[in-house]
């Protein structure tokens, strides 16, 4: 929060940041601030979140305006952290935790995926674990090894989770809100690359975004192309120079990433014929195999061409230096694009 | 929310049961193996010392009848506790109401303590999800993955501090457990945050094949708990008054807000880990022999009869109405029909996603199809 603590208004907004364009990490900070204002069995738990306000200053100041009882800087431990969130959360608080790193989920991905996830189905849906896992995840700043995954593989294969992935503020907002408000463990992704690569006007008013409902963010007749998170971007970038071919592209932002919203998607392909899915994460057994699957299945017959996937190779994610090499980016995008028009 | 200012002196009583640097702790023991009075008796009057026999001996009977029906495929698993009475019913004594308790497969004994009907339980080993509402009871799913329960008691055990209400959650495990990370960064987080927890491992001597030593060099189990500022008692665990007594000092320690205490009871898997398993090819007889010798219903039966409120007679009264109850709880369990595939899809998230939704019709239709 950049505004002084004079303007804060009682619900934890502030007058300033309610009428000027913000970025996506003070979006999710303002939603943090709302949720601990507004129900006292919110709880926020993670590494460096209290004093630091967060490696990316996604909680700053709440630890100072709600106090350690409310935001909890917890042991260096990310099982931990899971499975404490999740003891937490049975017994009736809301627990919001952070994984620093997505990369670092790896060491607590038993606690979130065979037991938050599954304690639902585990007693017949009797109990249920509200709880929220935020993860800032994704490559291009240049961070070191480990701080770049993409995992969302690894949590959309897992029944009970819910997975979102914003790619702007205000729907990093409105998916934080919905995380926050659904009963089952949802992970938030949150793009690093994103967190403070544009501004926008974030009502303190707008819904939630429903989970489980990409949005269009391009129309356009000719190609669907498909993407979540940072690559949403890149998505947009690459129709750009596709319309510059005179291509028209329509662009979908995926936003939840489990469960699909199959109808956003197939209405899309239905229209255009011819599909790119964009991610970030490799190739092989990643998210875009499954999205191409299952509109394959259900829209064949609509196809004018063989679907493409633009995603990182099936290496470990490079090095800073060579990581722009791995990323998909406008031109491979567009390269695509055109690829399945002449197909 | 003050942090906790690390271990207190422990009580006078358990001092010498206590684990510090430089002293080799002794086991907290009130019977010795023949049931003689050895050490400060609980104040329990004769009702509860009774029940709390009776306890014992129903889990060593439903031990009996669960591995005969198992072997006649009417259970898919069971994990025998025979030997590890005291070490559960002791501790199923000293909780209370609203307190939770998570444990692993081997404590069934413990989770009917505290109210879990064996027809509820029964359900499990036949092959079904947990039907029990855990918040009627405090007993929550048995947990098949070897320590994790470890860190949902710890956050319980923060949720009930954090939320001020007077409960405590308890992690039972076993030795095994202790080898894992989780075990390790449970005791850390509780004692960072002075949950109102409880630690409990049974150190019941193996690990389905792997000795206790094999498990860690530490010479205790329960001096685990000096590395990480909290209190660690040793006790015999095959002495029910006295798993009792400490049980209670760690839950009123951690009610009271104080942090988490680790509690190692000293026991002896009499049995198999499972009905999968042959621990005649890995546990030495004499050791088997050995730990005979110590088994916890003779020698708490011993003491009950010294004190003149048990025989032979009542013995035998107990032994048929515990099966009768147990009988009847099997029969009740094999009567409730079996839940329907619907009943998965519908309990995995609040609502089924779109995808599973059209699995679960084309499931229905195929049904449909088959059915003449």
């Amino acid at each position: 929060m950049t505004a002084p603590a004079a303007t804060r208004a009682p619900n934890g907004a502030t007058d300033a940041a309610s009428a000027s364009p913000i970025t996506m990490a003070q979006a999710l900070n303002r939603v943090l601030a709302e949720a601990l204002a507004s129900d006292p069995k919110v709880v926020l738990v993670g590494e460096d979140i209290g004093h630091a306000g967060g490696v990316f200053r996604v909680t700053d100041g709440l630890l100072a305006r709600f106090g350690a009882a409310r935001v909890l800087d917890t042991p260096l431990a990310e099982s931990a952290i899971i499975g404490a969130a999740f003891g937490m959360a049975l017994t009736g608080l809301r627990p919001i935790a952070e994984i620093q790193f997505m990369g670092f989920l790896y060491k607590a991905i038993g606690q979130l995926a065979a037991q938050a996830a599954q304690v639902r189905a585990r007693t017949w849906g009797q109990v249920n674990a509200p709880l929220v896992v935020r993860c800032p995840y994704g490559g291009g700043v240049r961070t070191p090894e480990h701080h770049a995954d993409s995992l969302e593989v690894l949590l959309a294969h897992s029944p009970g989770l819910k997975v979102v992935c914003p790619s702007t503020p205000a729907d990093a907002a409105g998916l934080l809100r919905s995380a926050i408000n659904d009963p089952d463990p949802v992970v938030v992704m949150e793009p690093i690359r994103l967190y403070r690569a544009g501004r926008e006007l974030v009502a303190d008013d707008a819904p939630p975004v429903p989970i489980g409902s990409a949005r269009v963010r391009r129309t356009g007749s000719d190609v669907t192309v498909i993407a979540w998170g940072a690559m949403v971007p890149v998505a947009l970038a690459g129709a750009e120079t596709a319309a510059a071919m005179g291509i028209d592209a329509e662009v979908i932002d995926l936003r939840t990433l489990a469960p699909l919203d199959a109808e956003t998607t197939g209405a899309s392909l239905e229209k255009t014929g011819r599909l790119v899915v964009v991610h970030e994460a490799p190739l092989t057994g990643g998210l875009g195999g499954d999205v191409v699957a299952d509109l394959v299945e259900r829209c064949f017959w609509a196809l004018r061409a063989p679907p493409r996937r633009v995603t990182g190779c099936d290496v470990v994610y490079p090095p800073q230096l060579l990581e722009d090499i791995y990323l998909p980016d406008a031109p491979r995008v567009a390269q695509a694009i055109r690829a399945v028009m002449e197909d | 929310m003050p942090l906790p200012h690390g271990p207190d002196p422990v009580p006078e009583k358990f001092a010498a049961c206590s684990v510090r640097l430089g002293a080799d702790p002794e086991p907290f023991r009130v019977l010795d193996p023949d049931g003689h009075v050895v050490g400060p008796l609980p104040e329990l009057d004769d009702a509860t010392l009774l029940a709390l026999y009776r306890w014992m001996a129903f889990g060593r009977a439903l031990d009996g009848r669960a591995l005969a029906i198992q072997r006649q495929g009417r259970l898919t698993v069971w994990a025998p506790a025979t030997g590890q009475e005291a070490a559960l019913a002791g501790m199923g004594l000293a909780m209370e109401s609203g307190d939770w308790v998570f444990t692993a497969y081997r404590e069934p004994l413990l989770l009917l303590m505290r109210g879990l009907a064996l027809e509820d339980l029964l359900q499990y080993f036949r092959g079904l999800y947990w039907v029990a509402n855990p918040y009627d009871t405090g007993a929550w799913p048995i947990q098949i993955v070897i320590a994790d329960q470890t860190l949902h008691a710890v956050g319980a055990g923060l949720g009930f501090r954090l939320q001020g209400q007077p409960h405590v959650a308890v992690a039972s495990v076993g030795d095994g457990a202790t080898s894992q990370g989780d075990f390790y960064e449970a005791i850390n987080f509780g004692g960072v945050f002075g949950a109102q927890a409880l630690i409990y491992i049974q150190n019941n001597g193996w690990a389905i094949s792997t000795p206790r030593a094999r498990q860690s060099a530490s010479q205790t189990l329960a001096q685990k708990a000096l590395a990480f500022g909290l209190p660690g008692l040793l006790v015999d665990g095959n002495d029910p008054l006295a798993v009792y007594q400490v049980a209670r000092h760690a839950l009123d320690r951690a009610r009271a807000g104080e942090g988490p205490i680790i509690v190692e009871a000293l026991t002896y898997r009499l049995g198999a880990h499972t009905t999968a398993d042959d621990p005649t090819r890995y546990q030495p007889p004499d050791e088997i022999a050995a730990w005979r010798g110590r088994d916890p219903i003779i020698r708490f039966r011993r003491f009950l009869e010294r004190r003149g409120l048990w025989d032979a007679g009542r013995e035998a009264v107990l032994q048929a109405e515990v099966l009768v109850e147990i009988d009847g709880a099997i029969a009740r369990a094999e009567a409730r029909p079996t839940p329907s595939f619907d009943r998965v899809i519908e309990s995995t998230w609040a609502i089924p996603p779109p995808r599973l939704r059209a699995y679960q019709a084309a499931r229905h239709a195929i049904d449909r199809e088959e059915t003449p």
